[in-house]
């Protein structure tokens, strides 16, 4: 302890000596995140703070002194808080029923499938199904011989972004359900409590930090949700990202387009903030470690299992109704009107729509590998490299995914739209906006992997001769896979699926099936906006099935089990 | 051939929440080609770190580390030619028993015929042959354990390096598996460094011991003398079991001493480099079965339990001091026996206890 010495100065040259390949691999990925995060956001605070040299807070308060605009804020907060209460409460009811209440194995999986339809599916899907049955002419009206009832506005949006949304909040709440020590709510019942009494005292209190998270994750999806405001919301019920969306492409103001996503930018950080720092890590906590035996979960009284079941049976049968209406859609000539059978729809589809499936495509096929790259090497960097400025690059490499897509399609149509980095137009641009804001999921898979694989495995490669880069791809990489491509499905369907930012990115050149639906709703095209779903759908389910499978080859040759029989 | 392994004035310092932490200080060691070094010590004490500097996982705050002569302190672990044995195997979950074997083979490059002559020699001499095809999860822990020890003796390295290889397996694998690898690692003629907190261990597979205390070396020998001649208390107490009786110098004759032990002078021998002087404080330190019972003309204290063993007897003894003290007497049918309770007196035969100072 008396002499002074100074390892880590030595150690940081040597780590960087040692590993060569680990310098050009952080230049090029803070290069990438500088263009493609910093510079962008960068831009938009120019945009909205500095006029004509000097910094100013005009933008921002002809803003805020717009009655229309300040009710945008408003619709926006209410209708977040709205649907993350109402998708959570439904994603703990399914995640209740799967994890507590007995039912058999093909039944637990169905209401799985069924619910990662709302994931996996364009973000129009439930509000065009919606508009079918509730609209004008809808067959729900209809048949309950409503007349004139106004579906457009708060109820419509709401309904239709917690049905898109609750899956995620069921996701993570039956993970924090499956993680509670079942000898818990066991102890309960042996000390005399009653099933309802062990659920109030014991099981509830224990996922609180499950529903917080639950909670916040669909505040910010709904906060940042553009696609269903903008069909379902109606003149009556302005938003920000809509209201953004509208300055800048109905009125061409991007500075009063640069403020209002300011506004947004606020809350969407303040929820990111809360998520990360504080329910994050609590949360963890309750799920780590524990797996307790899953076999003997007692009754829960035959009322309350009846009501949970009741409800998941409704939700998933209406998620079904709405699907099929879709396919109906598709495939009839006027909805409501004229209900013949017809292939006409799907016929337009391969042929106005061809361009925007292989455009859709391609940019999703260009997005997915270099994005599931990038994960793998930021994620590795940033779990097992001690290096300066790991954090903050773990940080910003999630930023462009914690930020609304409307912010960054704003600030990368600011940026990007002049010298000095010219790419309005390009397929690039688009590519970038997808990988940069869905690379997130797989760069949170490789750490959490990581984290599971013991690093005297890359130690005893190494001790055995290999170097750095052929440890990294020998054994590292392969170990990793699984995460990875678990993270590259999740940007494949968001390539093909997302809308937000990407509109204000589309050309004449480069256009997209999200937009194409867009247009035919605005249209009220409804048949060929199926059409579009339908196809869209398929195309997303089809690469998932094959990404899956690859996942599921990867697992079990890394678990080992290739060498049995 | 076996080469030299040299560790001079090495430290390790980490930065652990703003404090510094020396959890290696100012360790020296010089290794014989061939020879195999235990690490042994408390939990904590520093024998990982000093092995992971070794073989280069951890790079020396100071000091030096040269193989064969040759300085690699700053050499990454890839270039060190040596072989490390991890406590958890450290096995690729994702290769077959012969890809791991193989692994170490294929960076160097050699012929594929030549991987295959070589990873069968390996695993036959840990007498694996037959399960080249299965994978890691596929394997029980002592077969594991023998597939990573294979996996870096195929590379014939110049020093194998081994942190608790066997902590992970039953005791009954453990001794098998220790005269396993003492037998493999002569045979091979290879420079061993190998980590333990089994004592048991440590005494039957070692040429030396290196007993490690809160990162510093406390004494370097051969198992009997760190058993005969612990040089501090912390080994004497550390290895075995030891009474300490505290006492008082009398006389100093060369390596003798007078030492008077609760009013009996007893003629013991002084630690090697101890400097004694009348009326200073030592302590001898005296082995169980060096400690018997008898009626009369020893330390005079009660019986405070009494336990058969089959092939001895223990006795805890209640000296008038205070402390207590443990005493075996091989059991041999009609001897005389001592009960709870009962007056004892404990004689020892003094050439073979050894005072240290207090
Ligand atoms: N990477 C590290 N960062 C900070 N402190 C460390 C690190 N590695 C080890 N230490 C500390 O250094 C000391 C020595 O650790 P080391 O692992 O060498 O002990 P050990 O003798 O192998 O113990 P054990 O018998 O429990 O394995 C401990 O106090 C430990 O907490
Ligand atoms: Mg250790």
């Amino acid at each position: 302890m008396t002499q002074p010495t100074a390892p880590h100065a030595t150690s940081k040259v040597s780590l960087l000596k040692r590993d060569p390949a680990l310098l050009p691999a952080l230049i090029a990925i803070w290069i990438s995140l500088a263009v493609f995060v910093l510079y962008p956001l960068f831009r938009l605070f120019l945009t909205t703070f500095v006029v004509e040299g000097q910094i100013s807070f005009t933008n921002l308060a002809v803003v805020l002194e717009s009655w229309y605009d300040r009710q945008a804020f408003v619709n926006s907060i209410w209708l977040a808080t709205a649907v993350s209460v109402a998708g959570t409460f439904l994603g703990y009811v399914y995640a209740f029923a799967v994890t507590r209440i007995p039912m058999p194995l093909w039944l637990k999986w169905f209401l799985g499938a069924v619910t990662t339809l709302p994931l996996i599916s364009p973000p129009f899907t439930s509000s065009i199904a919606l508009t079918l049955s509730l609209g004008p002419n809808g067959i729900l009206l209809k048949l309950l011989g409503i007349g004139n009832f106004n579906f457009y506005g708060f109820w419509g949006t709401w309904m239709s972004e917690t049905l898109t949304y609750f899956p995620v909040s069921f996701l993570t709440l039956a993970a924090v359900l499956t993680a509670i020590d079942p000898n818990l709510e066991d102890a309960g019942l042996s000390l005399g409590a009653s099933p309802g009494r062990v659920f109030r005292t014991v099981t509830l209190p224990l996922s609180v930090p499950g529903i917080a998270n639950s909670f916040l994750l669909l505040f910010a999806s709904s906060l940042a949700d553009f696609a269903t405001p903008l069909v379902l919301g109606g003149h009556s019920f302005p938003v920000l990202p809509t209201q953004a969306y509208l300055q800048i492409t109905g009125m061409y103001d991007l500075r009063g387009g640069a403020a209002l996503s300011f506004l947004l930018l606020l809350p969407a950080m303040a929820v990111y903030f809360l998520q990360r720092f504080w329910v994050g890590r609590k949360n963890y906590v309750t799920i780590s470690g524990k797996t307790g035996s899953r076999s003997g979960f007692k009754s829960k009284g035959k009322f309350a299992e009846g009501l949970v079941l009741a409800v998941c049976f409704s939700v998933t049968a209406f998620i079904l109704y709405l699907y099929s209406l879709i396919l109906l859609g598709a495939i009839v000539k006027v909805w409501g009107v004229d209900n013949t059978l017809t292939m006409e729809n799907f016929r337009y589809v391969f042929t106005h729509g061809k361009k925007a499936i292989i455009d859709t495509l391609t940019i999703a096929a260009v997005a997915t590998p270099l994005g599931g790259l990038m994960a793998v090497v930021i994620g590795y960097i940033a779990q097992r490299k001690r290096f300066f400025g790991n954090r903050a690059m773990e940080f910003f490499s999630m930023l462009n995914y914690a930020l609304p897509g409307t912010v960054v399609g704003i600030a990368y149509v600011i940026a990007f739209n002049e010298r000095p980095i010219l790419l309005t137009g390009t397929m690039t641009i688009l590519v970038a906006a997808y990988m940069f804001r869905y690379h997130a999921a797989g760069i949170r898979a490789v750490i959490a992997s990581l984290h599971q694989i013991d690093p005297s495995i890359e130690e005893a490669s190494s001790s055995l001769g290999a170097g750095a880069v052929r440890t990294f791809f020998r054994v590292t990489v392969p170990l990793m896979i699984p995460a990875v491509l678990m993270g590259m499905r999740y940007l494949f369907i968001h390539s093909m699926t997302a809308i937000s930012a990407t509109i204000f990115l589309v050309s004449v050149r480069w256009s997209l099936l999200t937009t194409r639906i867009l247009e035919c709703m605005t249209e009220l095209q409804f048949a060929q906006a199926c059409a579009f779903s339908v196809v869209l759908i398929l195309l997303v389910f089809a690469a998932t099935a094959v990404l899956m499978g690859l996942t599921r080859f990867a697992t079990r040759r890394i678990s080992g089990e290739g060498g049995r029989n | 051939m076996a080469v030299t392994l040299e560790l001079s004035n090495v430290s390790k310092v980490f930065q652990k929440d703003r404090e510094q932490v020396r959890a290696v200080d100012s360790v020296s060691l010089s290794v014989a080609p061939g020879e195999m070094v235990t690490f042994l010590g408390p939990s904590g004490c520093g024998k990982t770190t000093t092995l992971r500097m070794v073989a280069g996982f951890e790079i020396p705050s100071e000091g030096q580390i040269t193989i064969d002569g040759r300085d690699v302190t700053n050499v990454p672990v890839n270039r060190r030619d040596i072989g490390f044995v991890f406590q958890n195997y450290a096995l690729f979950p994702h290769m077959s028993v012969f890809e791991n074997v193989a692994y170490g083979l294929r960076v160097k490059g050699d012929r594929e015929t030549e991987i295959r002559r070589k990873v069968r020699e390996g695993l036959d001499l840990v007498g694996l042959g037959k399960a080249e095809h299965r994978f890691p999860n596929q394997l029980s822990g002592g077969e594991q354990q023998r597939v990573a020890l294979a996996r870096v003796l195929v590379l014939q390295p110049r020093v194998l390096l081994m942190d608790e290889p066997l902590s992970n397996l039953d005791a009954k694998l453990r001794i098998h598996m220790r005269t396993e690898i003492r037998r493999i690692q002569k045979h091979l003629n290879v420079t061993c460094l190998y980590v333990t907190h089994d004592q048991g261990e440590a005494l039957t597979m070692s040429d030396r011991i290196m007993v490690m205390h809160r990162g510093k070396v406390e004494q370097v020998g051969a198992p009997m003398e760190i058993y005969s001649d612990p040089r501090s208390l912390f080994v004497a107490d550390f290895i075995g079991q030891a009474n300490i009786l505290p006492g008082e110098v009398r006389a100093v004759e060369g390596g003798t001493l007078s030492v008077d032990v609760a009013g009996h002078v007893f003629p013991v021998r002084a630690v090697k480099g101890g400097s004694f002087t009348t009326g200073d404080a030592a302590a001898v330190v005296v082995r169980p079965e060096n400690l018997l019972p008898s009626d009369g003309g020893g330390i005079p204290g009660t019986v405070e339990t009494a336990t058969f063993l089959g092939g001895r007897m223990e006795y805890e003894v209640l000296l008038a001091s205070g402390r207590t003290a443990l005493s075996f007497d091989p059991f041999l049918p009609g001897k005389r026996l001592w009960s709870e309770g009962e007056s004892v007196s404990l004689v020892f035969d003094p050439k073979i206890a050894v005072a240290l100072p207090m």
